[in-house]
């Protein structure tokens, strides 16, 4: 079949022809982008974090005691809840993966007069022994902490020489530019500088800052709780509902001292939904408008194609008095909507790329690649190929004397 | 006339109502996602002092050295130290420092048990100069200030939940096991964003109780706000705290007259140079800064991109709706065209014709506004679900549908179908009759 009598009929109507490419021009520029924003924010928060995130409750914990002994107290809710039935490990810590707060500093490869070296930034968890069995720690390399090892900050102020610690691969990586450490000093924290030696190097230990540049640099040393009111727990449970576990552990709770509130206990999982509660917002919201889009573009195609046939019937039914075949009507009006899409596509694809650029000089986003706007074209392509061919094989059912019996 | 043309609309929009649907449906999406959008963006964007004739002003103060600081080179808040100075000069105008804390709250009902809050610990200006109505008794004596005083003003809501239908003046609350007597109860106070502390999240609740800064130093009372340095600094104590260089409060003032401004500033600049002699204030040009709630707000630019990147979207997404629109409409009214051609011949003139099809096309679009509305109201809900989730407790403010929106909505889904059928019925009205008598 011949392309010159399909644009010739889409110049005879270039109100329909100009509107519909309009819209599938806007509809490939905004679909291109907004499928391009929602893969960006996908990678973001598409974290692994490691952790049997069903698994882990996180407890936080506020004290009003005058005479409040932190170690006391977190000791004995350690050993009381440990007994609990369907709680495996307890674990006091000052933050959790990803929680949202917490806190840093910077930490060096090596002490020198003229400041030379590396220093990088990492997360700080003050936690004892039991968080690895808390989170599920994998290590690397090296192990964890053994319970002696854990000290008291209450009578040190800070870390002893010489003290062992747990860092991520990541920051291994980073700081060292290798991650089979074990028995390498570091330095901690870089204004006091006290070597510190690595026993273990763990895999997927983020720090509690999501969007952090550095988020899955990450330190661990092994202390006892310090004397604050707000005291932070992690408690694995298995074989008994997250509801059940909450339960039992509130109850113990105040039972071992009614000085203090549970301020909340939760499933990991809230506290990563948390963080990312603008991001789901705005996927939801992206997500929304490309269905809407899509639906009222192709809802209102097909109801143009509808008018469309039936206006143009008679001459149909002259084409069918002149020899033309059903499957030739079809293709003529498959022909038409592909070749207005093919115009849409060729103008779509930069409309698109400049949207972007818009975007990008406005809000801090990605560039988008030319991919988008070309699969976004071809997807509608074929989305009006397939609208259009009822109406088209209706159209082709006219039979050829309509045609003449009213001319 | 118009009675006429309605009737007419309605026979023409019950002879395809598929087709009537449709356009209705995509004009109620498209304004339904522009009008959700522009309330989250009105919610973020708003200046909830706009009615106070850009009154108090937050003050920063230069104590941070060169380089360290934000655009105008100081800290977003300011130092204990520099604070209780400013507050204890004696001048005319009204100031208040301030900050958030933390308690164990519970009534003085026997067997009550605690819940954790956020208290704000505040001069007691706070509720004049940010005009706080007050239910029931006042704010505590100027000393309390100073010298501290175990009271508490609360809100409405936390005396409804503390103390139900009682009357809670006189009452006691127990703030980490300390009595406090409720001396003063206010209406709930949410502005959004909280502009008087924008630290954290500028979009959650404020507090429900307030307590005299002077108490400050005596319960050894820590922020659970934000705390800056930009000089090491070792706080061994709470008395270190105080006389640190960490910035940790707010601070606001407000002027009765040019004067008192004048007076202000004129104070200000020699404290800064004081300081200076005494060693502190390390930028040689050291400075003070007073902004306005509205400045305020954009300096700590509290407004989230995703706001405004979905209001560009859904105004697009409007303008293909209307696209889509036109071109149902072209092929409804041209459908219709051998119809018109008999009223044209009739007599009908041209601009009655335009009419009566804008009169159906207003109609189509009125509609489509009133759906897009209960459409808007669904979004929202889900999208505060969503965002509750980021909010911990009961500490979430919702979006809500602006009054405004009721007024909007149908009026941009007016729009929106006029300009939409624009095009159609002026095709429709240049139609020469004898075109269609002739067939016929």
């Amino acid at each position: 079949m011949d392309i010159l009598p399909t644009l010739n009929s889409l110049r005879r109507n270039p109100s329909t022809t100009t509107l519909l490419v309009i819209q599938a021009v806007l509809t490939i520029a905004i679909i291109a982008n907004l499928v391009g924003m929602i893969s960006y924010r996908m990678d973001s928060i598409d974290i692994n974090s490691g952790i049997d995130e069903e698994l882990v409750l996180d407890v936080e914990l506020y004290h009003f005691a005058e005479d409040f002994n932190a170690q006391q107290v977190l000791l004995n809710d350690i050993e009381t809840l440990t007994q609990l039935n369907g709680i495996t490990a307890v674990a006091t810590t000052n933050q959790m993966p990803l929680e949202g707060s917490g806190s840093s500093a910077s930490v060096r490869d090596k002490v020198t007069e003229d400041d030379t070296g590396s220093q990088v930034q990492a997360a700080i968890y003050r936690a004892d022994h039991h968080l690895s069995d808390v989170l599920g720690l994998k290590m690397k390399y090296g192990r964890t902490f053994r319970p002696e090892e854990i000290a008291d900050p209450n009578d040190m102020g800070s870390m002893e020489a010489g003290a062992g610690v747990v860092i991520s691969s990541a920051l291994a990586m980073e700081l060292l530019g290798r991650d089979d450490v074990v028995g390498e000093v570091i330095y901690f924290p870089s204004s006091v500088d006290i070597p510190l030696t690595v026993i273990g190097v763990a895999e997927h230990f983020y720090g509690p800052w999501p969007n952090w540049s550095v988020s899955t640099n990450s330190i661990w040393l092994g202390f006892l709780p310090r004397d604050n009111r707000f005291q932070q727990l992690a408690v694995r449970f298995e074989g008994i509902s997250a509801a059940e576990a909450i339960e039992s552990i509130t109850t113990q709770l105040y039972r071992n001292d009614d000085r203090r509130v549970v301020v909340s206990i939760e499933q990991y999982h809230e506290i990563k939904d948390r963080q990312f509660s603008v991001d789901y917002s705005l996927l939801f919201s992206l997500g929304l408008i490309i269905a809407l889009l899509i639906s009222v573009i192709s809802l209102g195609a097909i109801g143009m194609a509808v008018f469309n046939v039936e206006r143009r019937t008679k001459q149909i039914g002259t084409r069918r008095a002149l020899g033309a075949t059903k499957r030739d009507i079809v293709m003529l009006f498959l022909m038409e909507s592909g070749a207005m899409l093919v115009i849409s596509m060729i103008i779509g694809v930069p409309v698109a790329l400049a949207l972007n650029w818009q975007l990008m000089s406005l809000f801090s986003l990605p560039s988008l690649s030319v991919v988008y706007p070309l699969s976004v074209g071809f997807a509608l392509l074929l989305l009006s190929v397939v609208g259009i061919l009822f109406p088209a094989i209706s159209a082709a059912k006219v039979p050829p004397s309509v045609a003449t019996r009213s001319l | 006339m118009i009675g006429h043309y309605i009737d007419l609309a309605w026979r023409s929009i019950k002879r395809t109502p598929f087709i009537s649907l449709l356009m209705v449906l995509a004009i109620s999406a498209g304004v339904g996602m522009t009008v959700t959008m522009f309330s989250i963006y009105q919610h973020i964007t708003a200046n909830p002092a706009e009615k106070m004739d850009n009154q108090p002003f937050t003050l920063q103060l230069q104590s941070n050295s060169v380089g360290s600081g934000w655009g105008n080179g100081m800290l977003r808040q300011i130092t204990y130290q520099d604070a209780i100075a400013v507050r204890n000069s004696g001048l005319d105008a009204t100031t208040v420092a301030m900050f958030k804390s933390r308690f164990a709250i519970k009534s003085d009902a026997p067997a009550a048990s605690p819940i954790f809050g956020s208290v704000r610990v505040t001069d007691g200006t706070f509720f004049d100069v940010f005009e706080v109505p007050f239910i029931a008794g006042s704010t505590w004596a100027a000393d309390a200030d100073r010298d501290g005083d175990y009271v508490a003003v609360i809100t409405q809501s936390r005396a409804q939940l503390f103390f139900g239908s009682d009357d809670p003046l006189g009452r006691m609350l127990f703030l980490d096991n300390k009595p406090y007597r409720v001396i003063g109860i206010i209406e709930d106070y949410n502005p959004q964003p909280k502009f008087y502390d924008l630290n954290n999240n500028p979009f959650s609740l404020g507090a429900g109780i307030y307590i005299p800064m002077g108490l400050a130093p005596l319960e050894e009372i820590s922020s659970s706000g934000n705390t800056n340095g930009w000089t090491p600094s070792r706080i061994e104590d709470y008395q270190a705290l105080l006389t640190s260089e960490l910035h940790w409060l707010q601070f606001w003032v407000s002027f009765d007259s040019q004067q008192e401004r004048v007076e202000f500033e004129r104070w200000l600049s020699a404290y800064i140079g004081d300081q200076q002699t005494a060693g502190r204030f390390p930028n040689p040009e050291a400075s003070f800064a007073l902004q306005t709630p509205a400045q305020w707000i954009k300096y700590m630019d509290v407004h989230s991109e995703e706001s405004d990147i979905l209001l560009i979207i859904s105004i697009l997404f409007l303008l293909v709706c209307i696209m889509n629109t036109i071109g149902l409409l072209l092929g409804k009214f041209l459908k219709a065209a051998p119809a018109v051609g008999t009223r044209r011949a009739l007599g009908a003139s041209q601009g009655q014709i335009f009419l009566q099809h804008i009169v159906e096309v207003s109609l189509i679009g009125l509609a489509g506004g009133l759906i897009g509305l209960v459409f808007a109201t669904g979004v929202l809900h889900v999208l505060n679900g969503y965002l509750a989730v980021g909010f911990a407790g009961d500490e979430f403010p919702l979006t809500q549908l602006h009054w405004t929106m009721w007024l909007y909505s149908p009026a941009i889904a007016l729009l929106s179908s006029v300009i939409a059928g624009l095009i159609p019925a002026w095709r429709i009205c240049r139609m020469p009759p004898s075109l269609y008598l002739k067939i016929q």
